[in-house]
Formats: C-alpha cells, sequence, structure tokens
C-alpha cells in the first residue's frame, strides 16, 4: 500500500517542479524568519506577555479556522483521483486517513507561511527565534489535530442530517461568546470606556486578550496555549492543565481514529467533489474568480425577468447574483476582502505604523484595498461565460454579447467603490470631503473596471497562454495604467494647483478611458477565442 | 443543410481535424464515428462555433459564425454544462429570450417527452448527469432550429430517454431538419442513420450512404469495423 502511495507522490512531485520550489520557499521563508526575527529589533523591550499571547492567539485563531472549516465542508486532502483509485482500491480506511494527514501538509504549511509574516511585527516587543520556532512548530501540530478533530465531527453529523448545522453554530458561537468575554473584560479594564479600551498599543491588547482565561479554557484550541503560559510564567501547574487537556485530546483522537471503524468515504467524496468543482471552474476561468460558486443556493421567486437576445445574458447574470446572495449588488469576496482592509488598517493604526488621521492612511488604504481588488474583479462573469458553449451559440453579435456580460458586473463594481470609500473616509479623516468621497469611488470603481476589462484583453491576445502568463501580464498592464493615471493626476494637479483629489479624478478618466480601449481592442473575443 | 469544408483544426503541434469536409442534406441524419481521438468532438465544436479553425462550414448556405447561421442551429455538448444557480425552468426561458423564440409549446412538449416535469424547479447542479444531458437537449431544440448537432447524446441516458431521443430525431427528420450525430455508440444509431462518416486520426476515410450497404448483410458496426482495422492493417 505504502510503496504504491509513494511511487504516486514521486511522480506527481517531478511532473510538478514548480509546486516543489512553491512549498520549498513558502518553508524557508519560514525558517528564514524564524532564524531573523531576534535580530530585525534588537533594542525592543521583551514584553513577555504579548509574546505568549501573541501564540496563544495564533494557535487559536488557526485551530478555530481548520475546526470550523473541516466540521463544515468536511476534509480537502482527497481528490477525485484518490476516490478512484484509493477508495475503491486495496487500501484500508485508516492507511487512507493517514493519506489525508499527508495530503493536508502543504495546507498546513501556507498556514504555518501566513502566521510567520507576523514575526516581523512581533520583533517589536522581543519575539525571539525560540518563540518563533515554538509557534510554528506547535501551530503545525494544533492545524493538523484540528482538521482530524473536525473531519470526525463532520463524519459523525453526516450522518445525523439534522444536526449538520450544530458544530459550525457551537464553534463560532463559542468563538463570538470568547470574543465577546474579552472585550467585556477590556472594558471592565477600562471603567468602560471604549476609547480607553481599545485604544491602547496593540502589545497590550494582545498580551491582554491573549492571555485571558477564556483563550486559556477555551476547548481544544486554548489548551495547548496552557503550556506555553505555564512554561514562560515558570508556572507548573499550567503546563499540567495544558498538557493533560492538550495530550488527552492526541490520545483520545488517536484511539478514536484507531479503534472506531469510521465510514467516512462519503464525506470525504463530497468534499474531493467539491475540490474538483472549483478546480475545473478555476481551469475556465484562468484566474481566481468570484464567480465560482460552491455554496448552497436557495431559489426564491426571483426570475430573469426580462433580456432578448444577447442582452438575456445581462439578466441572466443578475438573477445568478441574487441566487448567492439577498442583495445582487453585493459581491461577497470583495466584501470578505473589504474586512481584511479594516483588519490590516486597525493593525496598522494600532502598530503606530499608521497615524491616526493622517492624509497617508489613505494611500495605505487604497493601495491595499485595490490590490485585493485585482483577485475579486479580474475573473470576470464574462470570463465564466467562455468555459461554456451557450454565449458563442446565441444569435447575437460579439459585440453585444461582450458588453451584455461586462455590464451585469457593474452594480457589484459600484457597490464596493462605496464601501472602499467609508473605509478610506474612516481611517483618513482628512479625506471626509464631498469631492474627495467622489474622488475616492471613482478610482476604485475605475480600477475595478480596469481589472476586468484587461483581463479580457489578456484572454483575447493570449488566449492560447497558460494561466500563469495571462495572469503575469494582466498584472504588469494593471500597474502599468495605474502608474500612468497616477502620473498624469500628479502632472494635472501640478497645473492646475489642487489637492490630490485633483489626482484622483484624473487617474480615474485615465483607468475609464484605459478600460474602453481594452474593451474596445477585445470586442470581437467572443469569435476569435475558443470555448475554455 | 449542412456543409463543412476543408476543415483544419490544430491543437498546437496535433493536427484534430485535417482537411475535413462533409455535407448534410436538409432531412438527413448523419453521423460522425471515429474511434477515440479521432476529431470527432473537436469537428462537432468547429461547427457549433466553439473553436477556431481554417475552411469553411455552412449551415443552410450561412457561415456558421454569422447571427443568421446562429439561429438555425442547435448544439448538445458532449459534456452537459448548465448553469449552477438556475432552474431547469430558468435555463429554458434563458435560452428562448436569448434566441428571441417566444412559443413555448415546444419547450412543453420536450419537457414532457424526457420527464423533466418534476424536475424543472430544480437547480442545474443538483442533476444527474443523465438528466443534465436531457436538459442540453432541451435547449438545444426548443427553439426548433433546422440543423442540429449532437455530440455523443445517448451518453448518460437511461434507456427511456434514448428510445425518446430516437423519436424526436426521426420526428427532426420528418421536418425535414438535417441532424449530425457524432458518437462512438454505433448501436445506438444503427436503425437511424442515413449517412456515416468514418474519421481517423483527424481524416473522413470513409463516406457512405445507407442504401449504399450491401443490403442485410451488411451495418452500420461491420462497415466501421471492416474500415478502421482493413486501413489499420
Amino acid at each position: 500500500m505504502l510503496s504504491a502511495y509513494l511511487y504516486r507522490v514521486r511522480k506527481s512531485l517531478i511532473r510538478a517542479p514548480g509546486l516543489m520550489v512553491l512549498y520549498a520557499f513558502f518553508l524557508g521563508y519560514i525558517l528564514f524568519m524564524s532564524l531573523v526575527v531576534t535580530s530585525l529589533n534588537e533594542g525592543a523591550v521583551r514584553n513577555q506577555d504579548a509574546v505568549v499571547g501573541l501564540i496563544k492567539l495564533v494557535w487559536f485563531g488557526l485551530g478555530i479556522l481548520v475546526l470550523g472549516n473541516t466540521c463544515t465542508k468536511g476534509s480537502y486532502a482527497f481528490s477525485l483521483t484518490d476516490v478512484n483509485f484509493h477508495f475503491a482500491g486495496p487500501f484500508t480506511t485508516k492507511f487512507n486517513l493517514i493519506i489525508a494527514v499527508i495530503n493536508s501538509l502543504p495546507m498546513t504549511l501556507i498556514y504555518m507561511y501566513f502566521s510567520s509574516m507576523l514575526m516581523p511585527f512581533a520583533s517589536n516587543f522581543g519575539f525571539t527565534s525560540k518563540d518563533a520556532i515554538l509557534m510554528v512548530c506547535g501551530g503545525f501540530v494544533v492545524v493538523l489535530v484540528c482538521s482530524i478533530i473536525g473531519f470526525l465531527v463532520k463524519v459523525t453529523l453526516d450522518k445525523l442530517e439534522k444536526y449538520k448545522k450544530v458544530p459550525m453554530a457551537i464553534i463560532f458561537g463559542a468563538m463570538a461568546l470568547a470574543l465577546a468575554g474579552c472585550a467585556l473584560m477590556l472594558l471592565s479594564e477600562n471603567d468602560w470606556s471604549i476609547k480607553s479600551a481599545f485604544g491602547q498599543d496593540i502589545d497590550i491588547l494582545i498580551s491582554r486578550i491573549g492571555n485571558n482565561p477564556i483563550i486559556d479554557f477555551f476547548p481544544i484550541v486554548g489548551w495547548p496555549g496552557l503550556i506555553v503560559k505555564g512554561i514562560y510564567l515558570s508556572d507548573v501547574i499550567f503546563i499540567a492543565i495544558g498538557a493533560v487537556l492538550s495530550i488527552g485530546t492526541i490520545v483520545a483522537v488517536a484511539y478514536i481514529f484507531t479503534k472506531a471503524n469510521y465510514d467516512y468515504y462519503e464525506t470525504a467524496i463530497e468534499g474531493a467533489t467539491r475540490i474538483a468543482e472549483i478546480t475545473e471552474a478555476k481551469k475556465a476561468n484562468v484566474f481566481g474568480n468570484s464567480d465560482i460558486n460552491t455554496g448552497k443556493i436557495v431559489v426564491g421567486k426571483e426570475k430573469i425577468g426580462g433580456g432578448r437576445g444577447a442582452s438575456a445574458i445581462f439578466y441572466r447574470h443578475l438573477l445568478e447574483n441574487k441566487r448567492r446572495s439577498h442583495f445582487s449588488f453585493i459581491n461577497i469576496n470583495a466584501l470578505i476582502y473589504k474586512a481584511i482592509v479594516v483588519a490590516y488598517l486597525f493593525f496598522m493604526s494600532k502598530s503606530h505604523i499608521i497615524d491616526d488621521g493622517s492624509l497617508a492612511n489613505l494611500a495605505y488604504a487604497l493601495g491595499f484595498g485595490l490590490t485585493m481588488n485585482i483577485f475579486v474583479f479580474s475573473g470576470s462573469k464574462t470570463l465564466t461565460e467562455l468555459s461554456k458553449p451557450y454565449i458563442f451559440l446565441i444569435p447575437d453579435t460579439a459585440q453585444k454579447k461582450l458588453f451584455a456580460s461586462v455590464f451585469a458586473d457593474f452594480p457589484e463594481m459600484a457597490f464596493d467603490a462605496l464601501v472602499m470609500m467609508i473605509i478610506c473616509m474612516v481611517f483618513a479623516p482628512g479625506a471626509r470631503t464631498v469631492p474627495f468621497g467622489i474622488a475616492i469611488f471613482l478610482i476604485v470603481a475605475s480600477f475595478n473596471f480596469l481589472c476586468q476589462t484587461i483581463s479580457i484583453l489578456c484572454v483575447r491576445i493570449l488566449s492560447r497562454a497558460g494561466a500563469f502568463i495571462i495572469n503575469l501580464l494582466r498584472t504588469i498592464l494593471d500597474m502599468a495604467v495605474v502608474g500612468f493615471g497616477a502620473l498624469v493626476g500628479f502632472v494635472v494637479m501640478s497645473i492646475v494647483d489642487g489637492g490630490i483629489e485633483i489626482v484622483f479624478f484624473s487617474a480615474s478618466g485615465v483607468l475609464i478611458l484605459a478600460s474602453f480601449l481594452a474593451l474596445l481592442a477585445s470586442r470581437n473575443i467572443i469569435e476569435k477565442t475558443e470555448m475554455r | 443543410m449542412l456543409l463543412v469544408n476543408e476543415v483544419t483544426k490544430k491543437y498546437d503541434k496535433i493536427l484534430a481535424n485535417d482537411k475535413v469536409s462533409i455535407t448534410l442534406n436538409n432531412g438527413e441524419v448523419g453521423v460522425l464515428v471515429g474511434p477515440n481521438g479521432s476529431g470527432k468532438s473537436t469537428l462537432i465544436k468547429c461547427i457549433a462555433g466553439l473553436l477556431r479553425y481554417t475552411g469553411d462550414i455552412e449551415i443552410d448556405g450561412l457561415p456558421n459564425k454569422t447571427i443568421e447561421a446562429k439561429r438555425l442551429l442547435g448544439y448538445i455538448p458532449e459534456v452537459p454544462n448548465l448553469y449552477d444557480t438556475m432552474t431547469i425552468d430558468e435555463h429554458f426561458e434563458f435560452i428562448r429570450r436569448a434566441y428571441g423564440y417566444s412559443d413555448k409549446t415546444l419547450t412543453e412538449e420536450l419537457i414532457e417527452r424526457f420527464e423533466l416535469t418534476e424536475h424543472r424547479k430544480k437547480l442545474g447542479k443538483a442533476l444527474s448527469k443523465g438528466m443534465q444531458q436531457k436538459v442540453s437537449i432541451v435547449c438545444a431544440l426548443l427553439h426548433d432550429p433546422q440543423v442540429v448537432i449532437f455530440d455523443e447524446p445517448m451518453v448518460g441516458l437511461d434507456p427511456h430517454a434514448i428510445n425518446e431521443l430516437k423519436h424526436v430525431i426521426r420526428e427532426l427528420k420528418e421536418k425535414n431538419k438535417a441532424i449530425l450525430i457524432s458518437t462512438h455508440l454505433i448501436d445506438t444509431v444503427a436503425d437511424i442513420w442515413d449517412v456515416v462518416n468514418i474519421l481517423k486520426s483527424g481524416h473522413v476515410i470513409v463516406t457512405k450512404y445507407r442504401e449504399q450497404l450491401n443490403g442485410q448483410e451488411e451495418n452500420l458496426s461491420d462497415l466501421f469495423f471492416e474500415i478502421t482495422e482493413n486501413k489499420e492493417q
């Protein structure tokens, strides 16, 4: 069994050297950051509580994320090929579960890669290489154990249709309660003043929240942190409690794994099918696409409602949007990315990397927000259409079909620009004027439109090229147009002697013009490109 | 009428179709058969206008990529490719709107015949592959096309649906439509074909009409094996 598996793994790795390089990069980055973190900020005064708090919060966050995901969606560690060859082949269920654990190692590595990005920031309060190694190794175990626990819970509950949503509710309900408890604790310590409680420096917030008893004793994901706390505080009781609870959990999982005869194949197939759907959809769309849907769709009273010829495509897209969300103008992925932007800006302001009230915050907010939007709006509905035959078959002109598909993205783009405008105004009070607001809205909306049209143009020009080349060209073109727009903006500002909003207005004009030129150049994409 | 004239299609260095020419008159059922990788599906996709190629393809005298030609064409893909978030009824509504065909009579008749009535409120992705194939068939036929091209239409269908599809094909023929079927399941089309084009390595190696066969002693299957295996030797 093992030799067959190892043979397959060896062949897969040989055929995908790029993936090996990527994993080596992740591992190298983690090792490098772990080794140099001590020397990043040698003058920093060590805040032991903040260090312990950060390690515990990282494990807590990773554990919750993995538990929540695997409890609800099952394991993504099996592919359909595994299902066909391993499940139906002469492999035991236990052996196949071990393979699932091995298959999840790359994902665990990615989790640790993102966690290690916190190290430069943590060096500000004396985070050392020893702390880093502890955080990474412990995090690795937490992710692996949580993924197995989550998967076993999912397998068990799949047999009980009525209780399918229970683990999700418990996990995220408990997490919400824990965070609310931490917030209440902070408020009570600061005379119920929100400003005093949450206005403290980030290292103090981390140490207060991370070392809170609620986090300490939070089931499963909080327990390993107790050991760390005990080691750093030289408190044997914490070490003992943490060790008993954590090792007990691992032993219990191992016992269940070896003794119980888990029939998890059906649950694993569900996850494998979902991966296959996502992979297929991504293949068709060249790059990450917000149009890919793997969630549950609820059919309501909404209808196509209009359209004839090419315009039926536009109305169909609106219907699909309504199915994905009650508010058809909301792109869920864009909204999630905006939440990340807010968290990033909050983090930056708490770390005093950006100052409250500074107009420079606007550059951080826009820079980060727009970069994220490349991932949302580049995989447009039009590219999704190219993976199905209907857009090619519909009896209407190629231009009309293209425009009908492109314009269906407009409401989402406009709403995203509105959200981004509000975020910028919150974090950059200097931008709280009507002209600034309009300027921010325009620059974001025009950038979103640019991402979409440049992607279409890249597929039009390089339809036979691979995803990597198309993505590279798309990114270069996006950046080149934005750079040129900024240049034009600064020139106009210097000529009219206006404020920074003039730069945004002028750059928006350039972006809109470039978008329409890109659209014009790709107008015959449906005639000239093949179904993907 | 369907005219394919010297169509060549290359995927990088692989020659999928090499100067393929076929003609299918109205009221004829044409069959494309050939071993795996012979270029059947590629040719069907070229006719549907999904791929780039060199050569000419005409539908009732119109180049296949013109709007007028598209209006006359019905295409059933090899793999049904439905919209995940739309119900079956909404697929039909979308196609009717896209083709500007407001008459629902034919749609309702096809829904009934392919036993889709109780599934019409279901989402595309909630259906089995066979059911999705039935939806694809209805989508291709509901605007009453003059030329219909089927790519492996019987794969995944239950016996009732295969039977029904054969009836539909015969009716289309009676209505003087041109029907082209690509398949490797020779037996499933043995009783409905009029002209067969046998493809091998991207070439049409034989075109034969039913009446050219040697009476009862030779059938489509015999012809296929005789030609493909003899040529190989």
